[in-house]
């Protein structure tokens, strides 16, 4: 897709997307990613804590944490300020 | 606050539309009023011209018709590019808006046009130096136009040829006038979303810190 995003607007996607509990394979095709950045956000994630892993036999499945929540709404609230401050453009 | 939001979002693709298709019409303009130019100086009309056209009009009007024609075809490309994108916000805006949107939605929507615009920067600054010179082409034909007209007068031509020249001339300067102003509006929403970036940036300190401390 080609997409420029930052790396904060992928952690973003991922806790938003795993509100519920997902698999790998649907985050990585839900948020864009191939499976080697992938691990690494969800490595990174899952280390400080925002996202929680669960092992079902086979079937691991990644799900956003009381914390992840914090951070959904800073981002929120950050991205939502940027657009009131700074005026849209109008023809 | 979600009206807001919802309200500065629909008049900015109103206004992102407007100026794409303003700006798809006026390339197709200057092409195909760049390659009538070139043919009519490479065929002169019976009738259009007085005997004996001075050489220098005559080479300008070729090379700025050439030029307007070829910067016709790139900004035709770069337009489509540009329009293809915006469209898939727009289409995710409307999808998103056939129900009661939440703040997630809204965010969504802010992350889609942002890495939109990061994606698009480099065509948009492009298309900021393309209509620019489009625009000064046609100001330039324009010009030409005008001392055409002031020499026709003088030499006591025709009121026909005359009256044709102050009709190319209108159409010339109007082309290059409105180039040249969607050249500023584009300039005005790069400058706009440059701020919004400039201040995420900032922004992204504070969730930096946030992540850090896990």
């Amino acid at each position: 897709m080609g997409e420029r995003r930052s790396q904060y607007e992928i952690y973003w996607e991922i806790l938003t997307f795993c509100k519920t509990g997902r698999s790998f394979t649907g985050i990585i095709n839900r948020c864009d990613l191939n499976s080697k950045t992938g691990q690494e956000y969800l490595e990174f994630l899952v280390g400080k804590g925002y996202l929680a892993v669960t092992k079902e036999g086979e079937k691991t499945t990644y799900a956003a944490t009381e914390k992840a929540a914090e951070y959904i709404t800073l981002f929120s609230r950050l991205y939502q300020s940027v657009f009131d401050e700074i005026p849209g453009f109008k023809l | 606050m979600n009206k807001d939001i919802g309200k500065t979002f629909e008049d900015e693709f109103l206004s992102f539309f407007a100026l794409y298709l303003m700006n798809l019409v006026f390339a197709a303009l200057s092409m195909a009023i760049g390659m009538m130019i070139v043919i009519l100086q490479v065929i002169p009309q019976p009738g259009t011209s007085p005997a004996g056209v001075p050489v220098i009009p005559f080479l300008l009007s070729l090379i700025l018709g050439c030029a307007a024609f070829v910067l016709g075809l790139i900004w035709i490309s770069v337009t489509a590019k540009l329009l293809k994108s915006v469209k898939v916000v727009r289409s995710a805006y409307k999808q998103k808006k056939k129900r009661e949107m939440t703040s997630e939605d809204f965010t969504s929507m802010m992350v889609h046009m942002m890495t939109q615009y990061r994606e698009q920067k480099k065509m948009i600054r492009a298309m900021v130096l393309i209509c620019m010179l489009g625009g000064l082409c046609y100001v330039g034909l324009g010009a030409l136009n005008i001392v055409q007209i002031i020499s026709r007068i003088a030499s006591g031509d025709a009121m026909q040829p005359v009256l044709i020249t102050i009709f190319a001339a209108a159409i010339n300067l109007t082309i290059g006038g409105a180039s040249l102003l969607i050249s500023t509006y584009f300039r005005r929403y790069a400058k706009v979303w440059d701020a919004r970036l400039d201040a995420l940036t900032i922004s992204e300190g504070e969730l930096d810190r946030m992540l850090e401390r896990g």
